[in-house]
């Protein structure tokens, strides 16, 4: 009954018109960025987050929680129609999806996107609603140790979890705490990494950084492509799936609503580890894997499925335990930090309105995209046909105008530039950017935790061991450390053995 | 892994280095009483130790596999370095030339570099678009942006 209390008083909060108007906002602007091949839910969160410091948190929360379940729905419609992912979580959708399209299936490949996405999203919200309360309050019991324990944990299992090289990905872990260090000190006050600039005493800004290292980046990725991408002419009808498609696809929208939260809810893990996973489950499940990457609807149904739920489970440490899951999260804590809150498990009790307003706009929201996404395919179809001479010219501006309104400072652009630069030269080194940026705000929580728990404990490691929670999570966190090295080596051993 | 890698390797580990002195002029204090330093030294550390991992496997590797792969082939990257001289420009001339007339001028020749049409066509987009963004960001949401020596 509590629960139902809640949802009521979320439902109050998340009705208001002004709130309605941001969730619709934040879902109009996911599907755009979603539907966009070359700028994701990270970069557009980042470019906007400037924007929602003139709102209440809990339309800003609101909004942006649209921008990031609503690029979800909205990157399978490239994916199908153009076999171009809109965003990195919609990749498998192009294997199945983009092949109904070409059998004249395009309708059902999108229809059944948007439901499964639909059905995923709210079965995701009610696990987010019903694990929250229960974990916050275990996270009450969390002191330093405890939490320097977990960020430690989370950083390797980005680090582990990471699509590339394991080393590269501890490399740009490591660079980003480094980053995340640079200006005063907390503590003591006194300036390190400052290199006697007095413009970086503050430290480097996190929206800067994060629209660099997304935003301009991915402009300067995209604009070297000389390749053109080019929309299948094909009549989009009955968007509604038959009850054949129904009932192949309803196991997978299942299958993948689970694993997506589940998958979601894992530190370093995410949308787009979750739709690998699931579209791997399907094809080891189906009676028939051949039929896999010739356009079996399974193949679509389970991947966004699994993207969808996994947004909603993302929220589950950040909101409870204050840990940011991954990049998206750890843009939403700088977000929930710069409207003066603390996210962890006091969020729940000293400030519900964020908590359940942001639940039932997760419900109303789902209800939009999915309004969005069926009738308006063709205005989707049509966005897709903007030119990227017109494009990217406007991100930047809000790139520059976002930066620029952080502190009235020419400085903020310029350090959004040299991220820009990095963020470009990462990528084509192959090193991948998203756990430079969730260790940059990891940071300053892990210094300050761990320096009071050495503190406290006299200059001792072992508190760490002593108390049960922090001893099992720090030592999942080095045996994922020891696997992850372990791998690397003899990865490259099984690599060398065919030459 | 490659030649790329093993440059890679060495630019971390000077820059670990960097980062390493930097912490310990900060003050690193000890155990039962870390100093500002303590935590940034901590991660130049690790920085020196996965960027010598990644030195020596790419040496190790590059001996077997001897592949290298350049990832600036088949990309047209002069165009990405074209469109950063003028963003750097902006930085430089903002303040000077205030919002309007340095965007303008940005846009215009960010319209041009990324793919040429009519010059009339891309000043009319470039003048719409620096309006817009006017109205939308100082006159309706009340951000601050740059005056310059014109006043606007």
């Amino acid at each position: 009954m509590d629960i139902l209390n809640h949802l009521f008083y979320g439902f109050s909060i998340g009705l208001q018109p002004e709130n309605l108007l941001f969730c619709f906002v934040g879902c109009l602007v996911g599907t755009l960025v979603g539907v966009l091949p070359g700028i994701g839910p990270i970069g557009a969160i980042s470019i906007l987050l400037p924007v929602t410091f003139r709102m209440s948190p809990v339309s800003a929360i609101i909004m942006l929680a649209g921008i990031f379940y609503g690029a979800m729905y909205g990157g399978s419609t490239t994916s199908i129609l153009v076999n171009i992912p809109g965003e990195a979580a919609s990749v498998v959708t192009c294997l199945d999806g983009h092949e109904m399209a070409k059998q004249g299936r395009a309708g059902p490949a999108l229809g059944i996107a948007a439901f499964g996405s639909f059905i995923a999203g709210t079965l995701g919200v009610i696990g987010l609603m019903l694990f929250a309360e229960p974990l916050a309050e275990f996270g009450l019991k969390f002191g330093s140790p405890e939490y320097a324990a977990l960020i430690l944990l989370g950083l390797t299992l980005i680090t582990y979890l990471s699509r590339g090289s394991m080393i590269k990905a501890l490399i740009m872990g490591a660079f980003g705490l480094i980053l995340s260090f640079i200006g005063l000190d907390e503590m003591q006050g006194s300036p390190r990494l400052t290199f006697n600039i007095f413009r970086l005493m503050d430290g480097i800004d996190l929206v800067p950084a994060a629209m660099g290292l997304f935003g301009i980046a991915e402009i300067l990725g995209n604009v070297e492509q000389t390749t053109t991408s080019e929309i299948l002419k094909t009549k989009i009808k009955n968007l509604f799936p038959n009850r054949q498609d129904w009932m192949q696809a309803k196991g997978a929208i299942l299958r993948g609503s689970v694993l997506g939260f589940l998958i979601g809810v894992l530190p370093g893990a995410g949308a787009t580890i979750s739709t690998f996973m699931s579209y791997g489950l399907e094809k080891r499940i189906s009676k028939d894997p051949s039929r896999f990457g010739k356009g079996a609807i399974e193949g679509v149904a389970g991947p966004e499925s699994a993207n969808n739920a996994a947004t909603a489970g993302a929220f589950v440490p950040l909101l409870t335990l204050g840990i940011p899951a991954n990049v998206i999260m750890a843009l939403f804590f700088g977000a929930l930090v710069i409207h003066g809150m603390r996210p962890g498990p006091l969020l729940l009790t000293d400030h519900p309105d964020i908590f359940w307003g942001l639940i039932s706009s997760m419900y109303i929201g789902n209800g939009m995209l999915l309004i969005l996404n069926l009738p308006l395919i063709p205005m989707w179809v049509q966005v897709l046909k903007i030119p990227n001479r017109i494009l990217f010219p406007l991100i930047l501006l809000f790139c520059i105008i976002g930066a620029y309104s952080l502190k009235n400072s020419v400085f903020e652009i310029t350090i959004m530039f040299i991220f820009g630069i990095l963020g470009y030269l990462f990528r084509k080194f192959d090193y991948e950017p998203a756990p430079l940026l969730l260790a940059f705000v990891l940071g300053p929580m892990l210094e300050y935790n761990l320096r009071q728990s050495l503190m406290v404990s006299r200059g001792s490691l072992l508190i760490f061991f002593s108390r049960p929670i922090s001893a099992v999570i720090v030592s999942i966190a080095i045996v994922l450390f020891i696997i992850s090295f372990i791998l690397h080596f003899t990865g490259g051993k099984r690599r060398k053995l065919p030459a | 892994m490659n030649r790329l890698d093993q440059l890679g390797g060495l630019f971390w580990l000077v820059i670990s280095i960097i980062v390493c002195v930097e912490s310990i002029r900060a003050h690193i204090g000890s155990f039962k009483n870390p100093g500002p330093g303590f935590l940034p030294l901590c991660a130049g550390v690790a920085l020196g130790v996965f960027a010598i991992i990644l030195l020596t496997t790419s040496i190790l590797k590059k001996r077997v596999e001897g592949k290298i792969t350049n990832p600036f082939k088949g990309v047209n990257w002069g165009k990405a370095i074209l469109l950063l001289i003028p963003l750097f420009a902006y930085t430089i001339f903002l303040s000077w030339l205030g919002y309007l007339i340095s965007t303008f001028g940005l846009m215009l020749f960010l319209f041009i570099i990324i793919e040429k049409s009519r010059l009339w066509i891309e000043i009319m987009i470039a003048l719409i678009t620096v309006s817009a963004s006017y109205i939308v960001f100082y006159r309706w949401l009340g951000i601050q942006l740059p005056r310059g020596i014109f006043g606007f």
